[in-house]
């Protein structure tokens, strides 16, 4: 019934069908036909990867057709642009199963391959009611519609897969963290997140998310309420995000565009970058890989920085005695002051708590009440923190800096430098809020010491520079070395000193030694 | 029967084996023969309190040998080492003054080295390092045992006490009967073996365990495929400090010698493979020589150590196959004198090996012309 079309043919029997510009016979749509419908996520798997099919997702098609005898298959319609995309498209499905026709209203020819490079044309076409009709080398069959099939929501209904771990050279280097991810963090987890990533000055930014509703019962649950908080962050460490990753109630995800991500650790069955405009612009879509589903937000997120919504603790703030306003008299002459007569406002200097950090925690403060379990850290610390840490032991505290920072031990009380000789407590500032420069030359400081304010105490207290030494330094306690002898002998035992026993005169009378054991008898050494 | 063999056993091991190993006063009685191995390797002898000390001494040989040694069994699983151990006894048996006398002496000689001969051969030969360490661990002692011999004079004669101390009667009214007790300490391996079978016999001990023959090498030493085993660089190491100890003068002849005969052996007797690590740890020993001593004390060491250079300078000249690139003694050579000072002595030294007519200088033109035509025939492929 087919036949194949020679070069320069022009005229074919199939409607819709035409010789492109290599004669190639090509009509307006391609049909790929698939015995079911996982063949078809697999042909979109291998196809989505290297074909952006933003361009095509308007004019594609994917129906449930069944033939007169009721067997069921898959009919996928792309628009043909050009025999160059049909070819990549004929040979993906062929990989997966499927066979590839074109045409462009109802009649569908085999499209071309091996045998006959330039495609085919049928000498008879179907006559019968249908919707379809599609001529293969062997047969032609007709095909009436069942349903269409939404694209996009085959999309949204896949799972993530998890990655593979990719098999990497001994002197390659690790993969860089995402730029950027987003955390979906349950609402009862946000606030320590965010306390989290406050402490550590991540640039982040969070909005609360409501989900779209899975079902009419989840909504009638009251679920979809404000139950997800939305976190943003930027110029995370690996680390970090492999702790994010580990806290049960948050999930990392990996934006791949503006709005739609996939589970950090896992992959969606599609080249989701190629399916951009599935995804709806007014919404967030986030697949997950641990529940396997797609969390699709209501609306999109408004991010505000973590930093407008730390803890402030206005209350604490104010001067006792201040006049709540000056009295102006309705008349009066100018009246000079001598400046010399006001020295200062004579403000308390006060430490309260702050809603922003934003350096490094470099020292600590421990107390003696603590030094019990500092020094079972010590035994646990690597020689390489021991090196890095600094200490001077003073009677009411231990204070131990360190410029990478003190992490490794969390005791005592947290400092961090606001400049290099001044160190306030972490999460303090000082009010008024005079510059660390003013302050120290205000209480007289000292470049050779190192000054430390605590909350609650009368004044700072400093410690001269030179008092700190290595933490592998303070860690021993005093031990005598005693001097060993010098010995050029090795420490073995000394040599046999034979000795032969009386054995009489009639050693050997009777004495039978019998054959010795075979050679495999031996068995082996060790 | 089984306590009789019990007591013997507690008796071999207790005041031989723990002794031999650990040091102290090893007794020698009579030769152990195949019903006492059979009890000793067998599950059901009691085990004897000596055991622990042995396994104390083999632990700290081993540690002495390699940084990291491989587990060793206990003695009394390890069936190899003990009858290495039975067959040590027995060759000091048939050096025992009282054995050697008598009517029966000759034929019992001759069956005591037979059956110590037939087990020797029994003994699987060390295939490993490991089983190298665990056999030198029994053994490591061997050559240190002395014997005290003592002679009496008194007035109606003499009297020669081989490994004994003499009878109280002898030494009694000494200014009466002007007795007179001289006594001398002798190396048993040295000076106390005296029939040939005994040294055939003692060398076969030997070689079954590679590490101490290589250790002590003497006259009759030879590269046995046994040697195999000592492939790993720590125990080149031990045995190269042990060499040094002695002194490259009393060890270059015998080395020689040995590679000499290697040389000229079929491939059965010293297969190539041996031959070549033999030639490449005499190498390796010069070059340890240069970096302990430097060149001074190679200097020093030029008149004993003449025939091991010169065959060293053999195995490194320019080889005829030009595709192999520069011979291996300027290829190291060069490497080692351009890397640093500490070096550099070590990388002249080699280059100085390296130049033509080297090895005719330190042999003689005849002998380095057979050496050279030996090294060709055997090393095929050449030395690499």
């Amino acid at each position: 019934m087919l036949e194949r079309v020679a070069l320069g043919q022009s005229r074919f029997n199939v409607p819709g069908i035409a010789a492109d510009p290599r004669g190639v016979a090509l009509g307006q749509l391609a049909a790929l036909l698939f015995p079911s419908i996982d063949r078809v996520v697999a042909f979109f798997r291998a196809f989505s990867s290297d074909n952006p099919l933003g361009d095509v997702l308007a004019a594609l098609h994917v129906f449930q057709v069944e033939t007169p005898l009721r067997t069921r298959e898959i009919i996928v319609l792309l628009p043909a642009q050009g025999s160059h995309f049909v070819d990549q498209g004929s040979r993906t499905a062929r990989l997966v199963g499927g066979t590839t026709f074109t045409g462009s209203g109802k009649h569908f020819v085999l499209y071309r391959d091996d045998r006959s490079p330039l495609g085919y044309d049928s000498s008879e076409l179907e006559r019968a009611e249908c919707d379809f009709a599609l001529y293969g080398r062997d047969f032609s069959q007709t095909y009436r519609k069942v349903q269409e099939l939404d694209f996009g929501a085959l999309v949204k209904r896949l799972a993530p897969i998890a990655e593979r771990p990719r098999p990497r050279e001994p002197d390659e280097p690790p993969e860089p963290p995402p730029p950027a991810v987003w955390l979906a963090v349950r609402a009862g987890l946000a606030a320590p997140v965010r306390a989290y990533v406050w402490r550590h000055g991540l640039h982040a930014s969070m909005a609360a998310v409501s989900r779209v509703a899975d079902s009419a019962f989840t909504e009638a649950r009251g679920e979809a309420a404000l139950d997800l908080m939305l976190f943003r962050i930027q110029g995370a460490s690996e680390r970090v995000l492999r702790l994010f990753a580990s806290l049960p109630g948050v999930q990392v995800f990996v934006p791949l565009g503006a709005n739609f991500g996939v589970q950090r650790g896992f992959r969606h069955p599609f080249t989701l970058e190629n399916c951009a405009s599935v995804f709806a612009a007014d919404r967030l879509h986030l697949f997950s890989g641990e529940e396997k589903r797609l969390i699709e937000t209501a609306a999109l997120p408004t991010f505000v920085a973590v930093e407008q919504m730390g803890p402030i603790g206005l209350d604490t703030v104010g001067v006792a005695g201040a006049p709540a306003a000056f009295p102006v008299p309705a008349r009066a002459e100018p009246r000079r002051i001598d400046v010399q007569t006001l020295g200062s406002f004579g403000l308390t200097l006060r430490l309260l708590p702050a809603a922003t950090s934003g350096v490094a925690v470099t020292a600590t403060v421990v107390p003696p009440a603590q030094w019990t379990w500092l020094k079972k850290l010590v035994y646990a610390l690597p020689s390489s923190q021991l090196a890095a840490f600094r200490v001077a032991l003073t009677p009411e505290a231990a204070v131990m800096l360190n410029p990478q920072g003190v992490d490794s031990i969390p005791l005592g009380t947290f400092m961090e430098a606001v400049s290099p000789r001044l160190y306030l407590p972490r999460g303090w500032r000082f009010f008024p809020a005079v510059a660390p420069e003013v302050l120290f030359t205000h209480i007289g400081g000292r470049e050779e010491n190192l000054y430390f304010f605590l909350p609650g105490a009368a004044a700072p207290f400093f410690i001269p520079a030179e008092g700190f030494v290595t933490l592998e330094r303070r860690a021993l306690a005093a031990l005598q070395a005693e001097g060993a002898e010098l010995s050029t002998e090795l420490t073995l035992p000394g040599p046999p000193e034979l000795v032969n026993e009386d054995v009489g005169a009639f050693a050997l009378w009777r004495h039978r030694l019998g054959v010795p054991p075979a050679g495999d008898g031996g068995g082996t050494t060790a | 029967m089984s306590t009789a063999l019990q007591r013997r056993y507690q008796a071999f091991v207790g005041e031989f084996a723990a002794p031999l190993v650990c040091g102290g006063e090893m007794r020698v009685g009579r030769p152990l023969g195949e019903r006492e191995l059979r009890w000793f390797t067998s599950g059901t002898r009691a085990d004897d309190p000596a055991i622990a000390a042995i396994i104390d001494a083999r632990d700290a040989v081993a540690r002495e040998m390699l940084v990291r040694p491989p587990a060793l069994l206990p003695l009394e699983n390890d069936v190899p080492a003990l009858q290495l151990l039975v067959a040590a006894h027995n060759l000091m048996a048939l050096t025992h003054p009282s054995l050697r006398a008598g009517l029966v002496a000759r034929r019992a000689h001759t069956r005591i080295a037979a059956f110590t001969r037939g087990l020797l051969a029994g003994i699987p030969a060390a295939a490993t390092p490991r089983d190298a360490v665990a056999l030198h661990t029994v053994l490591w002692n061997l050559p240190r045992a002395r014997r005290t011999d003592r002679t009496v004079r008194y007035w109606a004669g003499t009297r020669h006490y081989v490994g004994q101390a003499p009878p109280a009667r002898m030494v009694r009214w000494p200014r009466l009967r002007r007795v007179q007790v001289e006594e001398a300490q002798r190396t048993w391996m040295a000076e106390g073996l005296q029939a040939d079978d005994e040294r055939v016999l003692l060398r076969d001990l030997l070689q079954r365990s590679p590490v101490t023959d290589l250790c002590h090498v003497r006259d009759g030493f030879r590269a046995t495929p046994a040697l195999a085993a000592l492939a790993a660089p720590g125990l080149c190491r031990y045995v190269t400090d042990r060499l040094l100890e002695r002194g490259l003068a009393g060890v270059a002849v015998p080395l020689c010698a040995a590679f000499d005969t290697a040389l000229g052996e079929a491939d059965a007797a010293c297969p190539l493979p041996v031959l070549r690590w033999y030639a490449a740890f005499l190498v390796n020993l010069m070059i340890t020589v240069v970096f302990a001593g430097g060149p001074p004390a190679l200097g020093a060491l030029i008149d004993p150590a003449r025939p091991l250079l010169g065959r060293v300078a053999l195995l490194v000249e320019r080889e005829e196959r030009p595709e192999l690139g520069p011979p291996l003694g300027v290829r190291a050579g060069t490497l080692l004198a351009d890397r640093d000072a500490r070096t550099a002595d070590v990388g002249r030294a080699l280059l100085s090996l390296a130049q033509p007519g080297a090895p005719e200088t330190l042999l003689g033109a005849a002998e380095a012309e057979r050496l050279r035509l030996a090294i060709r025939r055997r090393f095929a492929a050449g030395v690499s």
